[in-house]
């Protein structure tokens, strides 16, 4: 879902880029105050990880493909902020020296892909458990809806900058990120779970959700 | 219980494993952004990145191997990646430490 450049145009990309740089200095604040040193090593492996698993196109249906956006992964690993942090390390790094998202779409990218894969898919899940109280239900609820919202975001963006009308690609782009959403909810815990068996500590709980 | 340092070893070859293993037979289609601009026939407002950058489409041109080319992009990918992450989170702790010291 990365936003090459040429499909936003200038107020959506100052409007995305203003957001984007909203989001991070509030999370670079809360990230201060939440990440210790300890945590360093996790970040950067954790990146490596999620920039690995998004070179893996899987096939979905008529001649499309999809690949893991990791945000809810991140953030379940290294909690909101870092997952942020994490996310946005990815998509710089692919828009700059891969040219996979484009330089005036990185804000855009940023936001759909890094602010509401993993800070707004984090509360999303926090939200869930309260009331599922089921872990694995929640990680895989959060983590297709993380997909679905920002493939919301991504046509509002290119609606807002009169790229398509939003009456059609609203419903492509939110029917097609359904099935990718799929892989992203099946790989997300498939991951969490392996975790979960080695060092069930790494997971980022909730807090005062107790045991889960 | 796997000790962190292990931990963290084991997770980052499986990362260098992803990209040997898998990154090769990554589905070519487009994708679901992709798609959906060629089906409502805006995909033709792409335009080229601003600069040229060193891995266009997750490839070295000067290779002709597609194999040994998209596995030494993503290697440089995912250690460039680490090193952004975590080079992140070592000037938020740095900085967080000067501020208490003043």
């Amino acid at each position: 879902m990365h936003i090459p450049d040429g499909f936003l145009d200038g107020k959506t990309i100052a409007t995305t880029y203003a957001s984007a740089g909203a989001v991070s200095a509030y999370v670079i604040k809360k990230a201060k105050e939440k990440i210790g040193e300890e945590k360093i090593p996790l970040l950067g492996v954790t990146a490596a990880f999620i920039f690995a698993a998004q070179m893996v196109n899987f096939p979905v249906f008529s001649g499309t493909s999809g690949h893991l956006i990791g945000g809810l992964l991140a953030a379940l690993l290294a909690g909101p902020w870092g997952g942020f942090l994490i996310m946005s390390s990815v998509l710089i790094v692919q828009s700059l020296i891969f040219a996979d998202g484009g330089l005036t779409a990185l804000g855009a990218n940023i936001f759909n892909m890094a602010f509401l894969g993993s800070v707004v898919g984090w509360y999303l899940y926090k939200w869930l458990i309260s009331f599922i109280k089921n872990r694995r239900t929640a990680v895989i609820i959060s983590s297709f809806l993380s997909v679905e919202l920002a493939a919301f975001a991504c046509s509002l963006e290119l609606a807002f900058s009169n790229t398509a009308p939003l009456s059609l690609i609203l419903p492509a782009m939110l029917g097609v990120h359904a099935i990718i959403g799929t892989g992203e909810a099946v790989i997300t815990i498939g991951v969490i779970e392996a975790v979960r068996k080695v060092r069930p500590d790494l997971i980022f709980k909730p807090e005062g959700s107790g045991s889960i | 219980m796997t000790s962190q340092k292990k931990f963290l070893i084991w997770f980052f070859l499986v990362s260098i494993a992803v990209v040997i293993a898998l990154a090769p037979l990554a589905s070519p289609l487009p994708d679901g952004l992709e798609k959906v601009a060629e089906t409502y026939g805006f995909s033709g407002k792409a335009v080229n990145y601003p600069f040229k950058v060193l891995f266009s489409d997750y490839g070295a041109s000067k290779i002709n191997s597609p194999f040994v080319s998209t596995v030494i992009s993503g290697i440089f990918g995912i250690a460039l990646t680490a090193a952004l992450a975590s080079g992140l989170g070592l000037i938020l702790n740095y900085t967080k430490r000067r501020v208490e010291k003043d």
